[in-house]
């Protein structure tokens, strides 16, 4: 590995530019441009959906996690296709054959996806179903309750938001 | 070498019948499926055990090389091999022909006799084992898988003798058996342990298995030089000890003195059993073994001699005992325990052949005794005591005509099978020049006082027969007679009425108080038939092995076939002493210790085409003469004997006999009080609360308090806690890490 | 910025070399697809699975036939020898009979059944893999797929607060373990610049950083440690086992710990032998044998001490697996001091048979757990196997059978097991190996007392309530026979057993030259 060459890096270092310009960018530009209505609920802190202040044992849909962790998967899985485009290329110069294996291995693996796929669906991972979303109305109505109480006792100044 | 796989048939199919029996049978509860299997399977045995025998490949019993059968190896450890392989030789041939022939009667009358009883299948699931691993025993190939079906013999013993499993007579005799046997049994397994160790093998034939060469171990041991004949050699590790420990355990299993009074207990079980396992079959099984190793003992003559010693004294001993027994059963039984005392007697002065004659003859003639009392016993409503019988001949006219053979042939009446056997060993005892010729009691040779102490009991033996035979079948009826009976019954030998006392809660027994109107009957044809069988061989059956000097006077040849067939199995040692001893005479009592002893005078070869004249160089007619005079005087004293039986009983037949025989010499009371109650006391005092309850249980308590408080400190880390099992497995990761890099240290430094 | 040099080797994909373990997926993934389709059948995705083990076991026999030479399949990646196929048989083994085991359960507790086979499958997978792997990173993806998968079985018994416990505990612990083992790969990654073991082997003698060659070691020896479950890293052990669904808890006793063992084999007993003039191998060498050596002796002490303690069945059967891991260390110790690669092998075979040996006693014992079980896996106390002896004949006498092959009675699998494991250990007359083979006969003289306890509790002891037998469904019969017929076959017929465990593929002395 002679002729080490910083200059090899340059791309790495312009992702990181733009990564972090990006974030930058989208929390100084909301600020800048949106919309501000501030409301009891935009006020709280975010925190996924969740009520954020009451009970810590307070139980929500599991569902939640099924969802994050399929995406987990999809999301890392599909990251093995970027080397394999990469790889394909100079291994259908190199020989034919090494490509058509190449070819087929990742068919093989994009089947396996889809096959996890199927059984997802199947299983009902993303199928927030009526169940799921009467449980969710309720839930919504106990919280708009829960607001509502909050809002009187903000009105009555029982208690203050910082800031 | 023949290799022919039905041999295992021979052994597998009984197995499959008590599998059958005990799993369907079980189910079924139908006594025509269970007979039948049982039957059955003994008859597909017994076919081929003859087909192998006399047809297959020329006839194991008379080709040169033993048929064999490997059936998987074993063990193999080194240089110890153990086969799962059989192997039918001459000696074994005969063995098997006639445990399966024998054995199908009895099954047969078995069928007869233990008919309504609700164990029916168990008994013959039980019975089948037998024959499965008593076939095994002897045709075994190497001594362990020979060990295997000793053992089998001894449970499947113990399962017969307690199969009234609802009478204690019956547990404890059970008990008692497999104890006695258990004893024996260590000398067996130690021997053949120390026959390993001396030759290396333990293999009973030549052979290649998975083209590895097996040496014979007694091939071995016969090729090694004899021991001095002194009391030394048997401690001295070699052959002798090897030949001790083997007849330690054929004196348990055979019942010979000290360990033979399980036998007469053993008569608790049903009488078929009684026939089969302890008349028949199993208890030659130590005979067998002790001719099986002839290479061994021929080498070994201390133990020839005790032997000799022990086979005398047994059968003496048993016959006085015999005299005075009231239980049918039981006089057979020490009956049995003598005539194999004279089994034990021809091996000790190296009459193999005779002691092997003898098992056979004695197989046809005891088994048809026992199976003619059972048949008696079964027509009395299961009654044994014979002072309760009499004049049976008028109501059991077939069992006392069949019974009548049997006493002739035990007798040792000439033509009956008794007679050749008896009169065999008696004069190969008379002839010796094995070791007990050597030694000298009282200015005689050792040898003349045994063959005396054989006559004595060949009277005594017809004594006791005549007056079984007498009490049964002749005199008055007394079946009726219950206040007569017990009267006797209350002179202090209630040993032998002990089932009097356990008839109530006995249903197996069918034991009832005899009705006034009863009357005794002749048996079913199931059980008539194999008597009738028996009968026959007990009077033919002496007929294959008639000595030369017996058919000579009716001038026919050499027609001893039996000697003949056996010659091969039994080890040539000093042929060559033998042939120069020829001309001397016989009574020169300082013979070699080697010398094979009653063989030598008699037939070497058994070529078809021998000359008249080679015939008469090895039956020389001095020899044939003692011989002749010899029978002469056994045939005198068996009518002696019969005619003092009759004399004595004829009008008396409940006459007092002396209370010392009656009670067996006390031998179970001295065997309780000095080796029995000792361990007891040594075992509950000593072993039990000293030992055991101080010693071992103080350790065993100390461990276990200390392994509970290595738990509890355990139990500290095993809270249940993932952090501190996290922290657990760390620390452990760390002390094997500190492991490693003490060395990577020494590495850098 | 287009020098990126792509060097091209050949990718050699031999799909016949992995048909075993190419069958068992393509089962697994039929399972789950059918199940997600028809949620409510209870036997085919069972017959699904079975089907393909046994298809599987047939391609792994063709393999083994040695008519096939791979010797640079995957560009060496997989192995092809005996450790493989013995291991890989034992395993297939294992998983069939769980299968067979499970379908009481599964009824009982009313489980997700197509995911349960499913997850089973895929373990077995990742249990084959770890026992043909030839590389290191295969060895970790294959542990990953067990270990993911059985964390889940662990667990699947949704609703029971000690499932959950024991699937929690066993993910955390082994993500933990999984973490030593994944460091010590990449020390001796490190140390050697390859993760082939064959590579490895050939290079150790020269590595680039010697020192890290030792830290390595200890490292993975910790890693596998915990999957086998030695003292000091079994803790996890008796909680996971007890907490876990009875059948599940029978695989994991079995099926993982024989892969644990085969990857642990490969690495240290293949991966780092003694290269003479090589002061750091040798070093490696010396202490990943005594420290073995030592963790052996420790492992048979603790287990068995620790089971004498315990009333209750399945966590007796837990500590009993941990003494028996002890057992076939010895073995493997044995097998790390051997002279001669054939004595080598030997020992290798003689751990491959004695966890076969453990396997087939363990299934059948659990087998009668399983059935003896009620719902929710009560009724696994001691005092509940009180007098059941002559009530229910057929299982309390198979269950002592069991029993007495895992003390290693004479004529049981047991015996002959241990005969082998010893052996070795024994033969090369170390003063450290004889003390631990003496440790070995101790400990089972102990284990008598736990073992036998439990046929004394079946047979002498009176029962107070009332308890009817159950009744042996037809699988479990199944399994009962097998294991039966395998308890007495192994302990008669070894010498057969062991010369297919001989047969050794071509292609391994082409691959171990």
């Amino acid at each position: 590995m002679n002729g080490f060459n910083l200059m090899d890096y340059a791309p790495i270092l312009v992702m990181f530019i733009v990564a972090f310009g990006f974030a930058a960018s989208q929390v100084v530009v909301t600020q800048l441009i949106g919309p501000k209505k501030k409301t009891a609920t935009k006020l709280m802190p975010y925190e996924c959906g969740k009520d954020p202040v009451g009970s810590a044992r307070d139980r929500f849909s599991i569902k939640f996690y099924n969802v994050a962790v399929v995406f987990l998967l999809f999301d890392i899985e599909v990251l093995f296709m970027v080397p394999f485009a990469v790889a394909f290329k100079a291994l259908f110069k190199e020989n034919v054959t090494y490509g058509t294996i190449a070819f087929v291995e990742i068919i093989v693996f994009i089947a396996t996806l889809v096959i996890g796929l199927i059984y997802a669906w199947k299983k009902g991972t993303f199928d927030w179903n009526v169940q799921a979303r009467a449980e969710a109305k309720a839930e919504a109505k106990a919280l708009k309750e829960k607001k509502l109480q909050r809002v009187e006792e903000l009105k009555r100044g029982e208690i203050k938001i910082a800031a | 070498m023949t290799e022919n796989n039905l041999l295992s048939l021979i052994i597998f199919a009984p197995l499959f019948g008590a599998a059958l029996n005990w799993v369907v049978g079980g189910k079924l509860k139908n006594e025509l499926f269970s007979g039948a299997v049982a039957c059955g399977t003994i008859a597909v045995s017994c076919i081929v055990a003859f087909y192998i025998a006399f047809f297959a490949d020329g006839g194991a019993m008379f080709a040169d090389k033993p048929t064999l059968d490997h059936l998987w190896t074993w063990i193999q450890v080194g240089n110890f091999r153990a086969d799962f392989g059989l192997g039918m030789d001459h000696l074994s041939a005969i063995y098997a022909c006639f445990i399966t022939f024998v054995g199908l009667l009895i099954h047969i009358f078995a069928t007869g006799y233990m008919h309504g009883d609700s164990g029916f299948y168990r008994f013959f699931a039980y019975l089948n084992l037998f024959m499965f691993s008593m076939l095994t025993l002897i045709l075994a190939d190497n001594f362990l898988l020979m060990f295997v079906g000793w053992e089998g013999v001894g449970l499947c013993s113990y399962l017969l003798i307690g199969y009234y499993i609802k009478k204690d007579e019956a547990r404890v005799a059970a008990k008692k058996a497999f104890v006695a046997n258990r004893i024996g049994d260590w000398g067996v397994i130690m021997g053949v342990f120390l026959l390993f160790t001396l030759t290396g093998s333990i293999s009973f034939y030549d052979k290649v298995v998975d083209g590895e060469k097996v040496n014979s171990a007694l091939n071995i041991a016969s090729a090694m030089s004899a021991d001095p004949f002194t009391w030394g050699a048997i401690v001295a590790g070699g052959l002798t000890s090897v030949a001790v420990l083997l007849f330690i355990g054929a004196t348990g299993k055979s019942a010979q003195i000290p360990l033979f009074v399980w036998l007469p207990d053993a008569m608790a079980g049903p009488t078929p059993v009684s026939a089969l396992i302890h008349a028949a079959t199993m208890v030659t099984a130590g005979v067998y073994m002790v001719v099986r190793c002839n290479g061994i003992y021929q080498n070994a003559p201390t133990a020839m001699f005790i032997v000799a010693i022990i086979g005398c004294a047994t059968a003496i001993f048993a016959a006085t005992i015999g005299l005075a027994q009231n239980d049918i059963k039981k006089v057979l039984a020490y009956s049995t325990v003598s005539q194999l005392g004279y089994m034990f007697l021809a091996c000790g002065v190296g009459a193999f052949v005779a002691a092997i004659f003898h098992v056979m003859t004695h197989a046809f003639f005891k088994a048809l005794l026992f199976l003619g009392s059972g048949s008696v016993i079964h027509g009395m409503h299961h009654e044994q005591d014979m002072r309760k019988m009499g004049n049976l001949k008028k109501y059991m006219p077939i069992t006392f005509i069949t019974m009548m053979t049997g006493w002739l042939a035990i007798c040792g009446i000439p033509i009956w099978a008794g007679f050749f056997s008896k009169d065999e060993i008696l004069y190969k005892t008379f002839a010796t020049h094995a070791s007990a010729s050597q030694a000298t009691l009282f200015g005689q040779p050792v040898n003349m006082i045994l063959w005396v102490f054989g006559l004595i009991t060949a009277v005594m033996t017809a004594v006791y027969m005549t007056r079984m035979m007498w009490m049964t079948f002749f005199g008055n009826e007394r079946f009726h007679d219950e206040a007569d009976v017990h009267a006797y019954a209350e002179h202090g030998h209630d040993d032998d009425h002990v089932h009097d006392s356990h008839d109530d809660d006995d249903e197996e027994e069918h034991h009832h108080a005899l009705q006034h109107d009863f009357k005794p009957h002749e048996s079913p044809w199931t059980m008539t038939a194999p008597l009738v069988i028996l009968a026959v061989l007990s009077t033919l059956g002496g007929l294959v092995g008639i000595p030369y000097a017996m058919s000579s006077i009716f001038g026919a040849g050499d027609v001893n076939k039996f000697e003949h067939i056996l010659e091969p199995v039994i080890a040539k040692k000093g042929e060559h002493e033998a042939e120069k001893k020829e001309a001397k005479h016989f009574f020169q009592a300082a013979q070699p210790a080697k010398e094979k002893a009653g063989e030598h005078s008699e037939t070497k070869t058994e070529k078809a085409g021998e000359s008249k004249t080679a015939e008469h160089a090895e039956h020389s007619p001095e020899e044939i003469w003692t011989e002749q005079k010899l029978a002469g005087l056994s045939v005198l004293l068996a009518g002696l004997g019969i005619f003092i039986g009759w004399f004595m009983f004829k009008d008396n037949p409940l006459r007092k006999m002396p209370k010392l025989l009656e009670n067996k010499w006390y031998i179970d009371e001295i065997y309780n009080k000095f080796i029995i109650d000792p361990i007891t006391n040594f075992s509950r005092k000593g072993l039990w609360q000293g030992f055991d309850l101080g010693v071992i249980d103080g350790i065993v308590h100390g461990v276990g308090q200390f392994v509970t408080a290595i738990g509890s400190i355990a139990r500290s880390f095993q809270v249940g806690f993932v952090r501190s099992y996290a922290a657990f497995i760390l620390l452990g990761a760390l002390i094997v890490l500190g492991y490693f890099i003490y060395y990577g240290l020494k590495l850098v430094g | 910025m287009n020098t990126i040099l792509l060097q091209v080797v050949n990718p050699n994909v031999n799909v016949t070399s992995i048909l075993p373990e190419v069958i068992v997926a393509v089962a697994g993934t039929l399972v789950m697809i059918y199940d997600c389709f028809a949620p409510k059948q209870k036997i085919v995705t069972g017959a699904i699975s079975l089907v393909g083990l046994i298809l599987a076991t047939i391609a792994l026999f063709a393999l083994w036939s040695g008519s096939y030479d791979f010797a640079n399949a995957w560009n060496g990646m997989v192995a092809f020898d005996n450790l493989r196929v013995s291991f890989t048989l034992v395993m297939l083994f294992v998983s069939a009979m769980t299968i067979l085991i499970s379908t009481v359960w599964t009824e009982r507790e009313d489980v997700p059944i197509g995911e349960y086979h499913s997850l089973l499958l895929f373990a077995t997978v990742g249990m084959m893999f770890m026992a043909s792997g030839n590389d290191m990173v295969i060895l970790f993806l294959g542990l990953e797929t067990l270990s993911l998968s059985t964390y889940v079985m662990a667990g699947l018994r949704k609703s029971d607060l000690k499932s959950n416990e024991s699937a929690l505990k066993y993910f955390i612990l082994g993500s933990f373990a999984s973490a030593f083992l994944l460091y010590g790969m990449a020390l001796i990654y490190g140390a050697t610049a390859s993760t082939n073991i064959t590579e490895i082997a050939a290079k150790i003698g020269t590595a680039n950083f010697p020192a890290l060659l030792l830290a390595g070691g200890a490292m993975l020896l910790i890693g596998f440690g915990f999957k086998i479950a030695t003292v000091p890293f079994h803790v996890w052990t008796p909680d996971v086992y007890e907490g876990a669904p009875t059948p599940v808890t029978a695989f994991m006793a079995a099926g993982p710990k024989a892969a644990g063992f085969a990857s642990f084999l490969r690495v240290f007993v293949l991966g780092f032998p003694v290269v003479a003039g090589a002061t750091a191998t040798n070093y490696l060498h010396g202490s990943w044998v005594s420290a073995l050596a030592l963790m052996a002796m420790l492992t048979m002490i603790v287990g068995n001490v620790a089971a004498i303690l315990q009333n209750n069945v399945k966590r007796m059967l837990a500590y009993s697996s941990i003494a028996h891991a002890g057992y076939a260390l010895v073995g493997f110790v044995g097998a790390g001091v051997a002279k001669t690669s054939e004595a080598r092998d030997g020992a290798i075979n003689a751990v491959a048979f004695y966890l076969l040996t453990y396997a087939v006693t363990n299934l059948g014992a659990f087998a009668v757990v399983t059935l003896l079980g009620e719902k929710n896996d009560r009724r696994t106390e001691f005092e509940d196997y009180n007098g059941i002896g002559f009530k229910a004949p057929v299982l309390s006498f198979t269950l002592s059978l069991f029993m007495l092959s895992f003390l290693g009675l004479p004529l049981t699998a047991g015996f002959i097991g241990k005969i082998l494991v010893f052996g070795p250990a024994i033969q090369s007359g170390e003063p450290l190996l004889t003390v631990m083979v003496v440790v070995a006969v101790i400990c089972t003289a102990i284990s008598a007392y736990y073992y036998l306890r439990l046929i004394v509790v079946m047979f002498f002891k009176e029962r107070l309530t009332e308890w009817t037998e159950p009744k042996i469904p037809i699988t479990l019969a199944t399994v009962l026979i097998i294991t039966v017929i395998g308890v007495f076959g192994l302990g008669l017929f070894s010498d057969r057993v062991l010369s297919i465990f001989k047969t050794s593929p071509t292609a391994t002395k082409a691959q171990l030259k």
